[in-house]
């Protein structure tokens, strides 16, 4: 039996290639590299911080740490076991070798071995990503040794890679009803049940954890990181016991992991020999589920795009068609949405310093209303990094179809631009209400940050289709490699200087607000400085997203 | 209708068109003929406004493409070799998004689309996405898209690749058609057969120059082969040991 399932090779060798031949490119694998490393090590200094915050307690009973690690690992069963579906659908039905391994005199057994393998390689980046540098957090808070840091990943891994079989199985129940290119529907259902699966934990934890008639979310959450029935409350018993030095409890998980790894195995094999044929069918098979109505949808653009020249709403409508209809962005748009929420709790937990001066009181709400619209900012441009810069390079081999039209490249990226402005806004504006409201700020200055937010967005989506067109790449495998490429770090630091360089004109503006309550009663004082300040920004945000769209659509001409 | 004049394009030191010169009249067929790497491509890529020549001019319907490309790709329609079109758009909205870049009235859009998809035989796909079409279909749609704004000028790049015969014949019967109606058609094609029984005119290019230009007796008379086929003029014409 080889090492190596045959069906891995390739993806290694991609990997070798890439780096042994990547010319000019690898200046970009190098910075998402960094970015990789640099985001690794923020999720350790955070669960560094957050874990020294747990540990402590009124009393000064430290906490018992499995809580906390079984939370985390029971959210990162969560996503991988939804990753490796989603990854499943892809490698087992509607890769590009699927034809060629088929075909060719391997077993059934090589080839799901190989799958398997290879589907546990593609979600290996968010262990390595989220999992390994918060269980070295731990182990560094709890002092574990030189054995914690040996078997701790081995623990990890055999019980993630029940998630990655799980998934695989799920995969093909799904695939066996439903087309595998209509996953969306499988992510929704998933991730619903995952939902509900989560709250209902949360909310019988909360039950068995605390006499509390209304339990804190944090007491609930932790719950779930107790709750007996759970395979991660297990595993992090295991890990706990490595901390103490303990050897015989994780042998003992290990021995119940590869019991378990084993039924699930068997399990997959079962499901594959049952329904994967049915599934690889339905995949061929490709006629929807759901029938689109080509001239329905037609006349509702023209219904809801009045304004915009024919050829601005023929790209508007397509971009708006092409994004709701792939299934990466509805999961990577879910993702987002949570990080925003998760924003917005955090932010509306913060409390005023005690015992502060009325001076101090007010350089407090002025520097939270700032943050505020700051700290947005960032929210959106990590929305602009993943969906709007790149949907110039989306428009990959089909591009000839633009460059060949009688349409100025001007007037697409304007396109672009309007199609991204009105979604990014509405989010934008949301994040900024939210946020100023969770502060308790005045309604001036909730509609104040609301607009401010909003001018920020103008500029934001600017420089995203800009330089998304300015470092346009068409030749993608898959979309998610655009937006971790050396023009997105580009984007993602110019980005932060433009809202930096916006914060100086909103800062004077919420200073003086702030600063001089005294003045409201003259006649327009709080009108002339909140419209002053959003008009500076204006005009910086107007400028930056000029300039980025002009040097786009030059970058774009034929050459 | 095209005028190509001078027309150069390099990389660096690789001369991959060289300062050629056609002129296609109005109407009828012309076809364009080369072997792999001869510069066929990337002439037609300069003709269709996706390649900026190194120098030259082109001029489709009387308008420059380098000053007035708007106007210029108005005109025009483009079937390229690999129809790589928008997966998740179903093959009627593809083509209301072809009919809206190309200033289509939105009453005259939906009858030509109707016509186009009807005859290409696509009505019963046309509410699916596109992802789910075969590559013969892609290759019918992407014709559907060159034609469904009403082109005076069709430029096409290896358009039998993919189809079957009675889609090849169908094809061929539909670029008679179109000439007949006073559509000029570039044809980019190794198929020696269809170009010998489309073409009104021809053009050889060879390592980036064209070789001869003119109808089949113009070359015959060139070559001094009366009774030859155009394949053995062709392979004489491009063989390497022929210097031109």
């Amino acid at each position: 039996m080889r090492i190596l399932p045959i069906l891995l090779q390739p993806r290694l060798l991609t990997i070798k290639n890439r780096w042994l031949h990547s010319g000019h490119q690898g200046m970009r694998e190098l910075a998402a590299i960094a970015i990789s490393l640099l985001m690794i090590s923020a999720i350790y200094i955070s669960t560094r911080a957050a874990l020294r915050d747990v540990s402590k307690t009124v009393d000064g009973v430290s906490l018992d740490l499995t809580g906390p690690l079984g939370v985390m690992l029971a959210t990162l069963f969560v996503m991988i076991f939804l990753s490796a579906a989603v990854s499943s659908l892809g490698a087992l039905f509607i890769s590009s070798d699927v034809e060629l391994t088929r075909s060719s005199p391997l077993s059934s057994s090589e080839f799901l071995r190989g799958k398997a393998c290879d589907i546990g390689v593609s979600v290996a980046w968010m262990v390595c990503s989220f999992g390994l540098p918060s269980l070295i957090a731990f182990g560094n808070h709890q002092n574990g040794g030189a054995l914690f840091m040996a078997m701790a990943p081995v623990v990890c891994v055999a019980y993630l890679s029940l998630a990655v079989l799980s998934g695989m199985i799920a995969a093909l129940l799904f695939a066996a009803v439903l087309p595998s290119a209509k996953s969306k529907q499988l992510l929704i259902a998933l991730f619903v049940a995952s939902l509900g699966v989560f709250v209902s934990l949360v909310n019988s934890a909360s039950s068995l954890t605390t006499a509390n008639s209304s339990p804190s979310l944090t007491d609930s959450l932790l719950g779930v990181g107790f709750n007996p029935w759970l395979p991660s409350t297990h595993c992090a018993l295991a890990i706990t016991a490595l901390l103490k030095g303990d050897l015989r409890e994780p042998s003992l998980y290990l021995l119940e992991c590869a019991g378990c790894l084993a039924v699930v195995w068997l399990g997959l094999r079962a499901a594959f020999a049952i329904f994967y044929e049915r599934g690889l069918a339905n995949t061929r098979h490709h006629r929807g589920l759901v029938k689109i109505h080509s001239r329905f949808s037609q006349s509702a653009a023209r219904i809801l795009l009045p304004l915009c020249s024919t050829p601005s709403r023929a790209i508007i409508s397509k971009e708006y068609k092409i994004f709701s209809r792939d299934l990466t962005h509805t999961v990577q748009l879910s993702l987002l949405l949570g990080v925003t929420f998760v924003y917005l709790y955090n932010y509306g937990a913060l409390h005023e310093p005690a015992n502060a001066s009325e001076d101090i009181l007010a350089l407090w709400n002025i520097f939270l209303i700032l943050s505020n619209v700051c700290l947005g900012a960032l929210v959106i441009t990590s929305i602009c990094s993943r969906f709007v810069f790149p949907s110039v390079s989306m428009e990959g081999h089909s591009f000839w179809l633009i460059q060949s039209a009688p349409v100025a490249l001007k007037e697409i990226l304007k396109a672009k631009f309007t199609s991204w402005l009105l979604p990014v806004s509405c989010i934008g504006a949301v994040i900024f209400i939210s946020g100023a409201m969770a502060l308790n700020a005045e309604v001036p200055l909730v509609l104040a940050s609301c607009a401010a937010g909003v001018i920020l967005c103008h500029g934001l989506v600017g420089l995203g289709v800009g330089l998304g067109a300015l470092f346009a790449q068409f030749e993608w495998e898959h979309s998610t490699q655009l937006a971790t490429g050396l023009g997105s770090f580009l984007f993602m630091l110019a980005s932060m200087f433009f809202v930096a360089l916006s914060m100086i004109p909103l800062g004077l503006m919420f200073g003086v607000y702030i600063l001089f309550p005294e003045r409201h009663a003259a006649p327009y004082f709080s009108h002339l400085v909140l419209g002053s300040g959003l008009l500076t920004t204006y005009l910086v945000s107007r400028a930056t997203s000029g300039w980025a769209l002009y040097a786009g659509a030059r970058a774009l001409q034929p050459r | 209708m095209i005028t190509i004049k001078n027309l150069t394009k390099t990389y660096g030191s690789f001369t991959a068109v060289n300062n050629i010169s056609l002129q296609v009249p109005t109407g009828g067929i012309f076809a364009f003929l080369g072997v792999n790497g001869a510069g066929k491509t990337t002439t037609i890529r300069m003709l269709t406004g996706i390649l900026r020549p190194t120098s030259g001019s082109i001029y489709l319907g009387g308008f420059d493409l380098l000053a007035d490309p708007i106007q210029a790709k108005g005109i025009t329609g483009y079937i390229p070799d690999r129809p790589n079109l928008y997966p998740k758009l179903t093959g009627r909205e593809f083509l209301y998004f072809i009919c809206d870049i190309y200033h289509v009235p939105s009453k005259r859009a939906e009858h030509r689309i109707d016509e186009v998809l009807e005859e290409y035989s696509l009505v019963h796909w046309q509410d699916e996405l596109i992802e789910s079409y075969s590559h013969g279909m892609k290759q019918r749609l992407a014709t559907c898209a060159a034609l469904v704004h009403d082109p005076r000028v069709l430029i096409v790049d290896e358009p039998m690749v993919g189809l079957d015969p009675h889609g090849a014949r169908n094809l061929k019967e539909a670029f008679k058609r179109y000439a007949n109606a006073g559509v000029t058609i570039f044809l980019s094609t190794h198929s020696l057969n269809v170009a010998e029984e489309l073409a009104d005119n021809l053009a050889i290019i060879h390592q980036g120059s064209i070789i001869t230009t003119g109808t089949l007796d113009d070359i015959r008379a060139l070559t001094g082969k009366h009774n030859e086929d155009l394949e053995h003029m062709f392979l004489e014409l491009t063989s390497p040991a022929v210097e031109h």
